[in-house]
């Protein structure tokens, strides 16, 4: 691609640019000392960009695991509340003796009146040693020895219900809002 | 061994003031001029020459002296820097349409004698190429850098750069045979 006229041509040309001024690499001189930082502070500054950066994340991942444990607490709150309360075990009656007279050679009964057995909380039946096994027909309980011992079992609902009550009223004071931000 | 630009490599890393001044030196008319191809006016030309070696100083760390040389190096960052600044300042210049100049049938007379006339219509017709094209034909006949060097300042490769002097010759002298 040797061509002398068009070498010459650009060589003129290039003759014709103005040349560089003198000051133009002092200048830049001062530009770049006013501009450049130190090298040990460069990495200063790449520690400290490293450490917020750490910290950042860190202070995500805080907040990111919050929510969660809250909501494992609140489950487990609630499951609690929702847990049934157990049933008192009602033990089957023991048959008591209900002696009308006493025979002089029989030892008193220790007891005089029949006992309701308290309430246990094992199922499993147990003897007292205070009474006696009567061999007189088992009395059936009354109805209201049969209310004291049955307890009724508390709602579990009841404890929501406080929850529930204060939902509502936020959600009508949150309606009223919106009305008033209508009109 | 190591050469005096090796040394004013590593004196660069190093951030010694001294390597600054001999950088700017040597390499500023190189860099200047290139700048001065692409970028019209000299107040503009100057604030590119600046950015040039602001970027050369953050990239000396990068550099490879395997790949190309210094000099080739501090080209490629002048071109490329040159180009948008053009592109900024002035984003809608369009340049002359050389599909319509018909330059692939065109016949260059190869060697032909050295001619006055010629050399004057040339020196105009340099004029009316885009920057980039005045910066590869200055590259090749002012600066007689290779293929490869051109080809590594422009992003390009050698057969490309070679295919594209060619065709902006044509050009040229198509366009004064229309002057």
């Amino acid at each position: 691609m040797k061509d002398i006229n068009l070498q010459e041509a650009v060589r003129r040309r290039e003759e014709q640019l103005p040349p560089m001024p003198s000051d133009l690499n002092e200048r830049l001189l001062h530009h770049i000392k006013a501009t450049t930082v130190p090298s040990r502070h460069y990495y200063i500054r790449w520690i400290a960009a490293v450490a917020s950066l750490i910290l950042v994340v860190g202070i995500g991942f805080k907040f990111l695991r919050l929510p969660k444990q809250t909501e494992t607490k609140i489950v487990e709150a609630v499951e609690r509340e929702e847990q049934p309360a157990k049933l008192p075990v009602v033990e089957p009656r023991q048959p008591v003796v209900a002696k009308a007279e006493e025979p002089l050679q029989q030892k008193p009964s220790r007891r005089s009146k029949p006992t309701v057995r308290k309430e246990k909380a094992s199922l499993s039946p147990s003897l007292s040693q205070e009474e006696n096994v009567a061999t007189a027909e088992p009395s059936t309980p009354s109805s209201e020895e049969t209310m004291e011992a049955f307890v009724e079992p508390p709602d579990p609902y009841l404890a929501l219900e406080a929850q529930v009550q204060d939902i509502r009223s936020r959600g009508e004071r949150f309606s009223q809002e919106i009305a008033q931000l209508m009109e | 061994m190591k050469t005096e630009t090796d040394i004013l490599i590593d004196d660069l890393r190093r951030q010694k003031p001294a390597a600054l001044g001999r950088l700017f030196a040597e390499y500023g008319p190189t860099v200047f001029r290139m700048v001065q191809r692409i970028v019209p006016g000299r107040e503009d030309a100057e604030e590119v020459y600046q950015d040039v070696f602001v970027k050369a100083l953050r990239g000396i760390m990068t550099f490879d002296p395997r790949k190309a040389t210094l000099s080739t190096w501090l080209c490629r960052i002048a071109y490329n820097e040159s180009l948008n600044f053009v592109r900024r300042r002035k984003p809608n210049l369009v340049y002359m349409d050389d599909s319509k100049l018909g330059i692939d049938s065109f016949e260059v007379q190869e060697d032909a004698p050295f001619d006055e006339e010629i050399i004057a219509q040339l020196e105009r017709a340099l004029s009316l190429l885009p920057p980039h094209e005045q910066a590869i034909i200055s590259m090749f006949y002012y600066e007689e850098r290779s293929l490869a060097d051109i080809a590594y300042v422009t992003g390009s490769i050698p057969s490309t750069v070679g295919s594209r002097l060619n065709r902006i010759r044509k050009k040229l002298y198509r366009i004064i045979k229309t002057l």
